[in-house]
């Protein structure tokens, strides 16, 4: 092994993705760390500000709302996320009949445009015209219809489900690609040993498949922090940037306000948080292992 | 030099080019190719009118000049030619977001238009003042891409329904409130209206601004000697409080599109709509001659005048600055403004249905064109105008705050204090 | 094996839960024969007729042969270029000993961290760092594609290869294998099932991506499928029917794709891996 690892070797292989990545993701994000110290519309000259940006973000009562419907989005669409696609990986990693169609079709939200996530969406949740609530008042429950979006309140819990939604089948794949590398020959010796369906996914499948799992969180974490589109389709992030998230709010600064350097300053606290669950994840996932 | 290397279909390496930066582009032919900037993917569909003005002028202008679209929808654009300016490849004609001019000015990108209406007396007459929205104390930096004409269409039909009588010019806010209770009363949306990703389509109430005194204090607002959060523009975002709480807006508005909303008042499910011109095509097609079009209320606790109209400069259309350094790319981009200046764009704007930025003797909408028709009507009664609608008269923050504000007061987000300070707040952070 | 009563469980949960997922997916076909006006005012009633005028209407305002080579070139292009680089440097990250682990570690989050980036903020940079090498037309999308894939495949590629017992390489070095066989004749044949997850899933983001499209190409004869919808969406006016036709269009070759490349995941090459 250690004959293999010549230093050369490593720094030849490490090298091409290295310097693509360090000149297309890390400098422009520094880039922007840069523009967030600045005063800045997009054109022109950036005029250095200090933390001015910053200051003012904390005092931003709508950078507050965002940050808190991102934090009930990531909370709702997490658990949801990783519990489900678990078990659905599980169930269509069995040899069934029209499985394979099945994981097509399972994977079919993943890739529709967001414009026609967005229209389908509006329809089955908007409060006058949405299906959800038209069945409601159909058998008589109008009491519990609700304005699931376009309301003060309820717009975060709905795009944790349509993100849920959209991204089930996605990370379901990244399951069943793990539940593959398990070897037939430990599950058969297993079943051998009379260990039920259970026992076998949780003392054998959820160990051997540790990887996958904390592959899948990592996505799972990152994705959140990323949501844009559904937001944009969805609400616009209204009424009035109640249902704005940390990036559709840091687009409208950046982009419909033209205030890119304070733009850059959430999303520069945006990337931070991200980057901070991810890597107290690394810490707590190696700790256990 | 320019080299390329055609790799299957269109694939181009270009090379970084040495000197020769300010050559002219030709075509086949050996015209001059000039691009124009639009804030549309599909001209042909979304711009008719832009499309036709440059089809004709390329016609015209065969083997000497030819316009080309650099077509992206709004958003996009707005991107695009931000990043052009830092670099240099701005199409020489673009359509700019009035909000922006100020931070393209200051960048130095815009050729200054002084030069050219000096050498065209007839399109400096032709645009009869409407250039004046646009000149700086740094210069000329954009031209009228076209007239706005902005306020409030009805459909006769369900207004004949709820038995209500049509506005007229002298229709206070109060009638107004009456009329919206009637058609609520007989079933149909009464104003139609949608938020979502389109706080830009509050057109109808830049008039309402401007009949609170919006013209006579954004001057002093923006210079800081004055508050937006005065008494006169809380009187003129109360009214929208109480439009809202008459029940005149669709319920479910933070969750529709304008085009929602409009596809409402086209389908004869809401009465009335507020809109520009660029929709009159569309209102032909579904309404036809039960059309009509309103100024807006008369607000009688106003100190300001009534008698305003609301006939505007569009969005500029601006040269860049990089035009000056090449003697044929200036000879076409000028040849490319006069025409579009000319009487035969502003024919084809009519034909259009468009407001050209001239006015001309003698041209008028096709009588078959009821919906612009019903706006020559309203422009008869001879209202002043401001120099430009009051949402293209602030920078972009300013705006949005703006849009948000009239937006939070109508879903009840915000009291109209609070939306006003929200304004000021924008303000102060420029 | 599994009973006959668990497998029709099993079968009848599978298929509840794929009509809920492509519930929406079959409501937007059924748009796709609506009217614009039938689609606003109208969104849940069928369509009146079997109506092709939407696809009519989208085969004639875009060219789609082209739209269809432009996204696809540069799906292979970028392809090609990341799963190389990925590849190998994962390879180094995963299955390369390190006199100090930490470094190890370090590059390993360091190429993670990307994940958590909106793609906007790198817009404006990007642009001008494309401008500083002298990209354009699809190659200033080929380089952000690739540099943005990294952080995904790096994860996917080194938490499967590091997964891959140790022994495998031990035994490939006893019979005397080079670390280009190791590599290429070992690894490379049992990563199958991860490197078909990656094209998957890299395919289907640069099939979709809009943001650096939209900014980065200027020329119509350059543009790649995901700029299709906004030749329906203007500032005033909107074709949902088009938008709708264009984007089955766009998804159906897509999934067509996801169905092929799933078979490929199937395997259990690990197990024979290692008895081999």
């Amino acid at each position: 092994m250690h004959w293999l690892s010549k230093t050369r070797y490593k720094i030849g292989f490490l090298l091409p993705t290295l310097v693509v990545y360090t000149v297309f993701i890390i400098m422009p994000i520094l880039i922007a760390i840069g523009y967030s110290f600045t005063k800045y519309s997009g054109i022109g000259k950036a005029r250095f500000n200090g933390v001015d940006n910053y200051v003012r973000l904390f005092k931003d009562k709508i950078f507050w709302k965002s940050l808190t419907n991102t934090a009930i989005i990531f909370v709702v669409a997490s658990v949801l996320l990783l519990v489900l696609s678990f078990f659905l990986a599980l169930l269509l990693n069995n040899t069934l009949r029209f499985v394979d169609v099945s994981k097509s079709l399972v994977f079919s939200p993943a890739i529709i445009a967001p414009i026609i996530v967005g229209i389908i969406w509006v329809y089955i949740l908007d409060p006058k015209i949405g299906v959800i609530n038209g069945i409601l008042r159909a058998i008589g429950a109008s009491g519990l219809a609700q304005q699931w979006i376009g309301g003060p309140t309820l717009s975060p819990y709905s795009i944790a489900f349509i993100y849920f939604w959209q991204q089930l089948g996605y990370l379901t794949t990244i399951f069943i690609a793990g539940l593959k590398m398990i070897p037939e020959e430990v599950m058969e010796a297993v079943k051998v040993d009379g260990a039920n369906a259970w026992q076998r996914t949780w003392h054998v499948t959820i160990p051997m498949m540790r990887s996958t799992i904390s592959t899948v969180v990592i996505l799972i974490i990152t994705g959140i922090f990323k949501i844009f589109e559904i937001v944009q389709q969805t609400t616009g992030g209204g009424p009035n940037h109640l249902s704005e998230t940390l990036v559709t709010y840091s687009y409208s600064m950046t982009f419909q306000s033209s205030d890119y350097g304070y733009g850059m300053s959430i999303a520069t606290v945006t990337f931070l948080i991200s980057l901070a669950i991810t890597g107290l994840y690394f810490l707590f996932s190696r700790e256990r292992s | 030099m320019r080299c390329c290397y055609d790799l299957s279909n269109g694939w181009r390496i270009d090379c970084l080019r040495g000197g020769g930066e300010s050559s002219a582009t030709k075509d086949d032919s050996g015209a001059t190719v000039i691009k124009f900037g639009i804030n549309v993917a599909n001209p042909a569909k979304q711009e008719p009118t832009t499309n036709a003005i440059v089809e004709a002028f390329n016609k015209a202008n065969e083997g000497k000049y030819k316009v080309e679209f650099e077509a992206a929808d709004t958003e996009s654009h707005n991107k695009n030619m931000k990043m052009q300016a830092s670099d240099g490849t701005l199409p020489q004609v673009f359509w700019l977001e009035n909000s922006q001019a100020s931070e393209f000015q200051d960048a130095d990108v815009l050729l200054d238009l002084t030069d050219f209406l000096n050498q065209n007396a007839d399109v400096k007459t032709a645009l009869a003042g409407g250039d004046a929205a646009f000149l700086t104390d740094k210069g000329q930096y954009g031209l009228p891409y076209q007239s706005n004409v902005q306020g409030i269409f009805y459909n006769k039909k369900l207004f004949d329904a709820a038995g209500v009588a049509y506005p007229t010019d002298d229709t206070t806010f109060d009638e107004f409130l009456d009329m919206i209770a009637k058609l609520k009363a007989s079933g149909v949306t009464p104003l139609a209206i949608g938020s979502k990703n389109s706080s830009f389509a509050m057109w109808e109430f830049n008039l309402w601004l401007n009949r609170y005194g919006w013209n006579d204090t954004i001057s002093k607002i923006l210079a800081g000697d004055e508050k937006f959060e005065n008494a006169d523009l809380t009187k003129a975002f109360d009214k929208v409080q109480q439009l809202a709480k008459s029940g005149a807006l669709p319920e479910n508005m933070s969750t529709i599109e304008y085009f929602d909303a409009k596809q409402q008042f086209d389908d004869g499910t809401a009465a009335m709509f507020g809109t520009g011109q660029w929709d009159c095509a569309e209102f032909d097609k579904n309404i036809g001659e039960d059309i009509g079009f309103w100024w807006g209320p008369k607000f009688e606790d106003s100190d300001y005048s009534q008698e305003t109209a609301m006939k505007v400069p569009s969005a500029p259309i601006a040269v860049s600055a990089t035009v000056a350094d090449n003697a044929e790319v200036k000879e076409a981009t000028y040849a490319f403004l006069k025409f579009y200046y000319g009487k035969q764009a502003a024919e084809i704007s009519y034909e259009n249905a468009m407001f050209p930025a001239t006015t001309y003797e003698g041209l008028a909408p096709a009588s078959d064109k009821h919906a612009m028709n019903a706006m020559v009507e309203a422009l008869d009664d001879g209202y002043t105008s401001p120099s430009a609608a009051p949402d293209q008269m602030v920078p972009s923050a300013v705006q949005q705050a703006l849009y948000d504000g009239l937006f939070g007061v109508m879903q009840g987000t915000y009291t109209p204090q609070e939306a006003l300070a929200k304004m000021d707040e924008a303000q102060a952070n420029q | 094996m599994l009973t006959k009563r668990s497998k029709i469980v099993m079968t009848i949960i599978m298929i509840v839960v794929t009509i809920l997922m492509v519930f929406p997916f079959l409501w937007m076909l059924l748009m796709s024969f609506k009217s614009n006006a039938e689609i606003l005012s109208h969104p849940l009633s069928w369509p009146k007729a079997l109506n092709w005028d939407n696809y009519r209407n989208a085969l004639k305002t875009l060219d789609y042969p082209r739209l269809y080579l432009n996204t696809f070139m540069v799906c292979v292009v970028s392809l090609v270029i990341e799963l190389i680089i990925t590849f190998l440097s994962s390879f180094a990250l995963a299955r390369m000993t390190y006199k100090r682990p930490g470094l190890q570690k370090a590059v390993y989050g360091f190429l993670i961290a990307g994940l958590c980036v909106s793609p906007f903020i790198l817009l404006f940079p990007v642009y001008r760092i494309n401008l500083f090498f002298g990209l354009r037309e699809q190659w200033a999308l080929v380089f952000p594609y690739v540099a943005s894939s990294i952080s995904f495949n790096t994860l996917l590629f080194v938490g499967y290869l590091k997964a891959l017992p140790v022994e495998i390489d031990e035994a490939a070095i006893i019979d005397g294998c080079s670390i280009w066989d190791l590599m290429i004749k070992v690894i490379l044949p049992m990563t199958k099932p991860v490197i078909a997850t990656v094209v998957i899933f890299n395919v289907l983001y640069i099939w979709n991506e809009y943001p650096f499209a939209s900014v980065m190409l200027r020329s119509q004869t350059d543009y790649t499928l995901s700029m299709g919808a906004s030749f329906f969406k203007g500032t005033y006016t909107v074709d949902y029917g088009g938008i709708v036709a264009s984007s089955v269009m766009i998804i159906i070759p897509e999934l067509i794709f996801y169905g092929l490349f799933q078979k490929k995941i199937v395997g259990g090459m690990v197990a024979g891996a290692v008895k081999g």
